[in-house]
């Protein structure tokens, strides 16, 4: 069995950086404390450490270990934070994303993922040029990572710990290879740390030659395990797990932001990360949710409709951006979530002679842009509903098919006739002769009538909402021609329609 | 002997692009602009010879009558033509007039339907639409509305109109609303008569369209009828 482990490269900062990267340019350290809500920490507490820290602030002074208050009296200017489980729960998302889109069969753990690479060396000119491969990928998702091979997760997982580079480690070379790892290193509980050091073990050369049985039977498992990991040897078999079905990303943010194009510019980095991992795994955005914790302790949350898939952020901008802009946040912004509802990428063959109709995502954008303006239920294809309610109509979602319509255009007269219709109806009155109307009044619409047709009688839907309507085709002396009806219920007449 | 059998798979490929073009309706279109049809066939052969093929593409078209003169049948007909070639086309009906009975099945999923609750909306959602493009048609069904439309409006409308090469259809009743001379074409509708069978069963409004005006070409035409 041959194993990759992509390792990143300081988690909890990098879960940071992913969706910030200008923060890498920024003296930030990161202390050994769980953050909930806001980008900085509002007090520091006496005893936290700091656990990792950028480049800009090493420059200034800071380093890893020293306590929060150490870390501003070096450098006043620089930022801290806590680690957040959300940030460090995407990021970790992301690397499977990433390392998914490379090899099918992965694991995760704390600090990276286990790649099969027994099969999929063969794909690749070498193991050196696979894991190049998984690095590459895990850039693209905004993780810095090194990458080890071996034959087994414990000496792929130390193989890893060579920073910034890939480190391929042959088959039947793992002793050799751990036999040059500082005994520092070794993962290994502090209790058999200590005994080694009185019995004067301090390489792994020399772990690797103590006995693992005896050593099971008086330190325990966990340092019998260091010593076969010291002689190259873990027996543990890779667990695929499935790649993550959620795809979110959240942002805090320091102030109250009322402003719906600062929002847009924190949710642009959030929608890029979320799209690159959907590219990843070849999936596009069919849904969104946007969470907005507002500064008034309310969840502002909205379902934002995506009515074609799609990984274009500027569209999911406009999106958003109509849905803020049409009903604005009841108060200041804290914050910001983003799910996506994962969708395939919808195919669209276009054929040789077929005519350019609209794009589909600028067609998804103006249907979400016209649903803003008129309502949902007032924007669509016309559906005629399954019903003999008289004049009933709905709609439904916009989808018309590319291809032309089978047979040449024909030639047929203008329909004989179509109706107008009235919505709401008009209060009529009538005069009626002989059984037919005679006479009709209806506001504007009034006079003799010279021909009436009917009464065209339907009703139903006795067990809900009934109807029991009578309909009277009728032309008046000025030549209109209109539809008259009677609600039969109600006992009124009404001015349904014209025919036009 | 090679060279010739190339010829004239040439010549063969030529005609058959050129028989699938007559079929797809870019016939008669300049060459090197064959994916923008110039007109839309109304399938009036009376009509469509007036206006030399069609209503013109990229251009505002009004169309305009009386009550009972075959204005929502005419629109809903041009709209069904207009989808004819696999582009959709779309009716903003400000008044909620239609009846989707009146719509083939099919050109149903074609046409898109929107009821804007104001003028404003409506025109606002023309705007979106043809800033959408593909789109063949747009009918601005704005009969028994009295409210003004700016010029700037139709002026906005007429170059995005052009831009999307779609035909805006303004059907009105030729007021305040209508487009005047930002439209290329003018029609009215006239109302004839209504053909009744035993003075019960209304079976038809026939009708007659008549050219008023067309930009760069004849003024007013004979009458075209339609309907039973």
């Amino acid at each position: 069995m041959r194993l990759a482990f992509v390792r990143v490269h300081d988690l909890a900062l990098a879960a940071y950086t992913r969706v910030e990267p200008d923060l890498t340019q920024q003296p930030l350290a990161l202390l050994d404390v769980e953050q909930r809500g806001g980008s900085a920490l509002s007090s520091v507490q006496r005893g936290q450490r700091v656990i990792v820290c950028t480049a800009p602030a090493r420059a200034l002074g800071v380093r890893v270990g020293m306590t929060g208050h150490q870390a501003l009296a070096a450098a006043p200017e620089v930022a801290l934070r806590g680690w957040s489980v959300e940030a460090m729960r995407a990021a970790r998302a992301a690397l499977l994303d990433a390392v998914g889109s490379v090899g099918a069969r992965v694991e995760s753990c704390d600090e990276g993922a286990w790649v099969d690479a027994g099969e999929l060396a063969r794909m690749h000119d070498s193991e050196g040029a696979l894991a190049a491969r998984l690095a590459q990928a895990a850039r693209r998702v905004g993780l810095r990572v090194s990458v080890g091979v071996a034959s087994s997760k414990g000496v792929a997982q130390m193989a890893s710990r060579q920073r910034g580079g890939v480190a391929v480690v042959a088959a039947g070379e793992e002793r050799a290879y751990m036999a040059r790892v500082p005994l520092a290193a070794m993962p290994m509980g502090d209790e058999f740390r200590s005994a080694l050091a009185q019995l004067g073990v301090d390489t792994v050369r020399d772990l690797a030659a103590m006995p693992a049985a005896q050593i099971a039977l008086r330190y325990g498992d966990e340092a019998a395990a260091a010593v076969r990991l010291a002689q190259g040897i873990d027996d543990r078999a890779l667990v695929p797990e499935a790649l993550p079905a959620r795809f979110e990303e959240s942002v805090d943010l320091d102030w109250e932001a009322d402003d719906v194009d600062a929002l847009l510019f924190a949710l642009r980095r959030l929608l890029d990360a979320l799209v690159t991992r959907l590219a990843c795994r070849a999936l596009a955005v069919g849904g969104m949710v946007l969470a907005l914790p507002l500064a008034s302790k309310v969840l502002d949350e909205r379902a934002l409709a995506v009515a074609v898939p799609t990984r274009d952020v500027a569209t999911l901008l406009r999106i958003a951006r109509t849905s803020l802009t049409s009903q604005p946040p009841i108060a200041g912004v804290r914050g910001l979530r983003v799910t996506a509802l994962p969708r395939p990428v919808r195919p669209v063959q276009l054929g040789l002679f077929d005519p350019p109709g609209p794009a589909p995502e600028r067609l998804a954008l103006t249907l979400t842009k016209l649903t803003a303006l008129v309502g949902s239920d007032r924007v669509g294809a016309p559906v005629a509903p399954d019903t003999h309610r008289p004049y009933a109509v709905g709609v439904a979602s916009f989808d018309p098919p590319r291809a032309p319509r089978e047979g040449p255009p024909s030639t047929e007269a203008i329909p004989l006739m179509a109706l107008h219709v009235f919505r709401p109806p008009r209060e009529a009155e009538v005069v009626i002769e002989q059984g037919r109307i005679a006479y009709l009044d209806a506001g504007e619409v009034r006079g003799g009538v010279r021909a009436c047709g009917g009464p065209w009688r339907v009703d139903g839907q006795w067990w809900g909402e009934p109807f029991d309507h009578e309909g009277w085709d009728v032309e008046l002396d000025d030549g209109g021609i209109y539809l008259v009806g009677f609600d039969r219920a109600r006992g009124r007449w009404l001015l349904d329609g014209v025919y036009e | 002997m090679s060279v010739l059998h190339n010829v004239d798979r040439l010549a063969l490929a030529r005609r058959a692009l050129t028989e699938v073009s007559q079929q797809v309706g870019l016939a008669g279109q300049p060459q090197g602009d064959a994916s923008r049809p110039r007109v839309i066939p109304t399938g009036l052969a009376a009509l469509d010879a007036a206006l030399e093929g069609g209503l013109p593409r990229g251009r505002i078209v009004s169309l305009s009558g009386a009550r009972s003169s075959g204005r929502m049948a005419l629109t809903l007909r041009l709209l069904a033509r207009a989808t004819h070639r696999g582009e959709p086309s779309a009716l903003v009906d400000v008044v909620d007039a239609l009846d989707p009975t009146d719509l083939h099945p099919e050109e149903r999923a074609r046409v898109l339907w929107v009821r804007p609750p104001s003028m404003l909306a409506a025109l606002q959602s023309v705007d979106l639409i043809l800033d959408a493009g593909g789109f063949a048609m747009v009918a601005l069904y704005l009969v028994g509305m009295r409210a003004r439309v700016p010029a700037s409006a139709w002026s906005r409308l007429s170059q995005r109109a052009s831009q999307a090469n779609t035909t805006l259809l303004v059907v009105g009743d030729g007021g305040v609303s209508a487009p005047g001379s930002f439209a290329a074409v003018s029609l009215a509708a006239r109302r004839r008569r209504a053909l009744w069978t035993g003075r019960r069963l209304l079976d038809a409004v026939q009708g007659e369209l008549v050219v008023l005006r067309r930009r760069g070409g004849a003024g007013q035409g004979a009458p075209i009828a339609f309907g039973g």
